[in-house]
């Protein structure tokens, strides 16, 4: 079931044409020009609980956040909770909004 | 395989189910659609859409009579939707749980070969009486009928007709004589033979086990994987400091006086260590009829949310919030809240009472890392035993009106007390076009499952079996044991003075 998890996730990036791959384990794809990530191993509950952590390459400084390493040399995940997951009828294009918002207040 | 078999449904199934069999007051026939719901040792078929017959599919020669060509075509449509086929029979003027008639017999065992080599799943029989009782029977290939214990339907009541033979319905007592009085004899045999879970082993579900075996429920789950420690006492009523000292688990404990309180004639109490979120815990609440749920994480709440749809079972769920000060100076309020989880109403992420997005954070262990909480500021998570007996008894509250609908009313939905203004409010909730909780209804084993491995789950028990190897615990629960015994054996005389007494009366 995980796999299927999985290929919802990518199939709903690549119709958005974020370029979504699966390497290392994380799900890695592009919001506005910026390479951005989740784990696979967050999606086995997708669509119905999205994934917790953004991953994004260390140069993308966050105000204020909760930052661990990456399992990706040079990045950083980083801890930024949804805000009432599930109103929305394409769930990617929610996920992908919540990463776009968590990105505006990059540095 | 597991041998108890039992059907739900929802309330509008059920109605669009009696308008087509029992509408004109002659014996009329149907086909419909079921998902497995498989327990530990309870399978369920959730009866999911009605197959209404197209012209020239039905006869009456007698009795009404299908054709194999509205089988096959239900079969395959069945099939199409990973479901199995529903043979369903009206019996107008019938009453109650009733045997196979012999023609029913003959019609549902010469179509259950042909329905399990189209859908891969035995035919479910379903006969509905005129007071709208329920019988049913699974047709398992090379087995023939397993009759079920139950058939449940769900709406904003819990409406059960029961197989006496099955789940007899249990002898009310004397010391049950006031309970008996508010609510009559029938409801209250019918009530206290549903099987109930109650998921979460601390203070609210403690005072709510506790009071279900009081109002004499003869069969009460009790699902924790937690160890009591000092800092649970001053909630844990009943839990002691030698409870703390000795490692006992949770449920132990709550069991422990849930025996001591329990009125029925005979409690079957089933403690299991496990969370809901592991596949056999999953597995295990998939037997019950009712579920409490009395978790505060996210995760096991998003696991019960989703039984309540896709599982039909409906979950009452609640919980405090105690709103301190910051500066540990005073309290600034707080609030309880109870609600029944189940189709027709939303979803405890509808009604803003659970955060699916906070349900990967805690799957991973996150909300259990100390660098991820001090990373988020921490969750004090305060609660205290004058108010949790609030919690608990909305919750209990909320159960009653869904079982025995006072006044008629069933379950009133969402509700809220707010300590400091002392009000009482119904609190307006509504389904999100797009809630994917909601969308899962009836679909049982094929629904996502959130449960998987739990690693707090698996580091608690195994520091209880660590402990459990020491000397002093193993010399203390020795003692502890033997008191209890003791105690135990004390209420056995005390149960055979009061029976003499009460032949005598």
């Amino acid at each position: 079931m995980t796999g299927d998890h999985v290929a919802a996730f990518v199939e709903g990036l690549r119709r958005l044409r974020a370029h979504p791959e699966v390497r290392d384990g994380l799900v890695v794809y592009r919001v506005d020009l910026v390479e951005t990530a989740v784990e696979v191993a967050e999606l086995t509950g997708w669509p119905m609980a999205p994934p917790h952590w953004i991953h994004l390459p260390a140069v993308v400084v966050l105000p204020a956040t909760n930052s661990q390493r990456s399992t990706r040399s040079g990045w950083l995940r980083h801890s930024r909770q949804v805000d009432g997951w599930g109103g929305d009828a394409d769930p990617v294009r929610a996920w992908v909004a919540h990463v776009r918002g968590v990105l505006a207040t990059a540095r | 395989m597991t041998q108890r078999t039992s059907v739900a449904m929802t309330a509008d199934t059920h109605d669009a189910l009696a308008r087509a069999l029992l509408l004109d007051g002659r014996e009329d026939v149907r086909l419909a659609t079921y998902r497995p719901s498989t327990g530990a040792t309870r399978r369920t078929a959730l009866v999911r859409r009605l197959v209404p017959p197209e012209p020239g599919e039905l006869g009456f020669r007698g009795n009404a009579a299908l054709t194999g060509r509205y089988v096959r075509r239900a079969a395959t449509l069945a099939w199409a939707d990973s479901c199995g086929l529903i043979l369903a029979h009206g019996h107008p003027g019938e009453q109650g749980w009733q045997g196979v008639s012999g023609a029913d017999r003959e019609t549902e065992a010469a179509y259950a070969d042909l329905a399990q080599e189209i859908t891969g799943l035995p035919l479910v029989g379903l006969t509905l009486a005129s007071d709208q009782s329920w019988t049913a029977r699974h047709w398992d290939r090379d087995v023939g009928a397993t009759v079920a214990e139950n058939v449940r339907v769900v709406g904003d009541r819990l409406v059960v007709s029961w197989n006496d033979d099955l789940v007899p319905p249990p002898r009310t007592r004397r010391g049950q004589a006031r309970t008996v009085a508010s609510w009559g004899e029938r409801t209250h045999r019918d009530l206290t033979r549903r099987a109930v879970l109650v998921v979460g082993a601390g203070s609210v579900g403690l005072d709510v086990a506790v009071r279900l075996a009081a109002t004499g429920v003869t069969r009460i789950g009790l699902m924790d994987f937690d160890t009591v420690e000092e800092h649970n006492l001053d909630r844990l009523v009943g839990a002691t400091r030698v409870d703390a000292w000795l490692r006992r688990s949770k449920v132990d404990v709550v069991g422990r006086l849930v025996d001591l309180n329990a009125t029925a004639a005979s409690l079957r109490l089933e403690t299991s260590e496990l969370s809901v979120c592991e596949p056999a815990g999953l597995a295990a609440a998939l037997d019950f009829d009712v579920i409490f749920s009395c978790v505060d994480r996210p995760w096991a709440r998003a696991v019960l949310n989703s039984v309540a749809y896709a599982h039909l079972i409906p979950v009452v769920d609640g919980g405090i919030g105690v709103d301190a000060f910051s500066d540990g100076n005073g309290m600034r309020g707080a609030t309880w809240r109870s609600h029944v989880v189940r189709p027709g109403r939303p979803c405890l992420a509808c009604n803003g009472q659970l955060n699916l997005a906070a349900v990967t954070a805690d799957r991973a262990g996150d909300l259990d890392d100390q660098r991820y909480i001090a990373g988020n500021g921490g969750d004090q998570g305060e609660n205290v035993a004058a108010l949790s007996v609030s919690a608990a008894a909305g919750l209990l509250a909320q159960y009653v009106s869904l079982t025995v609908a006072p006044g008629g009313l069933g379950d009133p939905g969402p509700l809220r007390y707010v300590l400091s203004t002392h009000t009482l409010e119904h609190v307006p909730a509504h389904t999100r076009p797009a809630c994917p909780v909601e969308a899962t209804i009836a679909d049982g084993d094929l629904a996502l499952a959130l449960a998987g491995a739990h690693h707090a789950a698996d580091h608690r028990r195994a520091a209880r079996r660590a402990a459990e190897r020491t000397w002093d615990v193993r010399l203390g629960r020795a003692a502890d044991d033997l008191l209890h015994r003791l105690h135990a054996r004390l209420l056995g005389v005390a149960e055979r003075r009061l029976r003499v007494g009460e032949v005598a009366a």
